[in-house]
């Protein structure tokens, strides 16, 4: 069972709510148990890091997080809505208002183009055609990439394919951002962008951030780390 | 040029699910091919013979587009997936198959069902009339109906399971 710790706490501030809550949240996989009764919270517009060993339950949490995965007990509040308690299609729902995810696997659609795959999301919630054009060229142009809109993501290098990712999550403006091992596979070159475009999207637009990391660089970056202590067996 | 780039391509979440144009073509000549046989044995064989074509057309169509809807489904269950962690929604990925289905599916049935019923009048001697128009337009909106009913039930299908 992994268990958290705080390596580098929250500076609390009186007033500020949370963007996430983890209540008493226990998970298991058959008789393998990932986490058993965690508590914690986010603050909002924090960069919080999660470090910790491969296979610790570092992805588990964060899909717990974007309700792609429900805990066995307990809850997860996100934005003040319990994302747990939501059918699946509701969650789908929320998750396109509220989060912006850049998975550790690929989730891009490799068919179609960079562009078509960072306005996905707005299709979902049924954006006009013009303001999904203004948000996703917004989007990809935050990340550096509007020369590739055209480009077939199947044809797109692991580090290119990463870009359009964070543009993805980043598309819908989305309170929450949450970022599994983003620097993971990457160049020294795109990690330094990766971390660039971090730095740039906390310091200015005060979104909660989220994310799990091995990459030093990237939870130096935070302002929380927390560590899963150990790894799953 | 492949046989399926005659046809057009859907939006990008039938391309998703890997909808492509040779997809709309194998829909369309099914279709045309069930209504071909439908409105000219209906032609030939008369008010009874439009009852059991029609029948056989729905049974056809309905059984088609509800393997086809399960199949896209579960073959493009990481690009589900993948699409439900952006926010999609089953009614959303759904809609995409069916409006592939039934617009290409009834185009062909369209196209078939007139062809059919001139192969029908060629074969058994009576002339266009009236009735003609109706075994097509029977024959057509049977084929809508099934394609309809078939992909809503095979999603239907794959999605509780």
């Amino acid at each position: 069972m992994a268990q958290l710790a705080e390596v580098r706490p929250a500076q609390q501030a009186p007033g500020d709510r949370f963007s996430v809550e983890v209540r008493h949240v226990s998970k298991s996989y058959g008789e393998t148990e990932v986490y058993a009764d965690l508590h914690f919270q986010l603050l909002r517009g924090t960069f919080v890091a999660l470090a910790g060993p491969i296979g610790s339950g570092k992805t588990t949490l964060i899909n717990m997080f974007a309700g792609i995965e429900r805990p066995t007990s307990g809850s997860v509040i996100v934005m003040g809505q319990d994302i747990t308690s939501m059918d699946d299609d509701a969650a789908a729902a929320f998750r396109a208002r509220t989060i912006g995810l850049v998975p550790q696997s690929q989730t891009l659609i490799p068919e179609l183009t960079a562009y078509e795959n960072v306005e996905l999301p707005l299709r979902f919630l049924k954006v006009d055609k013009d303001t999904r054009r203004r948000k996703a060229e917004a989007a990809m142009v935050k990340v550096g990439i509007r020369e590739d809109a055209r480009k077939v993501v199947g044809t797109m290098s692991v580090g290119e394919r990463q870009m359009v990712s964070f543009a993805r999550a980043l598309v819908n403006d989305p309170p929450v951002l949450l970022l599994d091992e983003p620097t993971e596979a990457l160049d020294p070159l795109m990690s330094e962008v990766i971390l660039g475009i971090l730095r740039g999207d906390n310091m200015t637009e005060g979104r909660t951030i989220f994310v799990t990391t091995h990459d030093k660089r990237v939870s130096d970056l935070a302002r929380r780390t927390l560590r899963v202590a150990k790894k799953i067996p | 040029m492949k046989a399926g780039s005659l046809l057009p391509r859907g939006g990008p979440v039938a391309r998703s699910l890997k909808i492509t144009g040779s997809t709309h073509l194998m829909v369309a000549a099914f279709s045309a091919a069930v209504a071909l046989n439908g409105a000219a044995a209906a032609q030939a064989l008369g008010a009874g013979g439009l009852a059991v074509a029609t029948a056989v057309v729905f049974a056809s169509l309905a059984a088609c587009s509800a393997a086809l809807s399960v199949d896209i489904l579960r073959r493009s269950s990481k690009t589900v997936a993948d699409l439900r962690s952006i926010g999609a929604s089953s009614s959303s990925i759904s809609s995409a198959i069916f409006t592939s289905v039934l617009a290409f599916g009834a185009a062909g049935s369209a196209v078939g069902a007139v062809a059919g019923a001139l192969l029908g009048s060629l074969l058994a001697g009576p002339a266009l009339s009236l009735s003609t128009l109706y075994g097509v337009l029977v024959v057509v909106v049977a084929s809508s109906a099934a394609l309809a009913t078939g992909t809503y039930a095979g999603g239907r299908a794959t999605w509780r399971s």
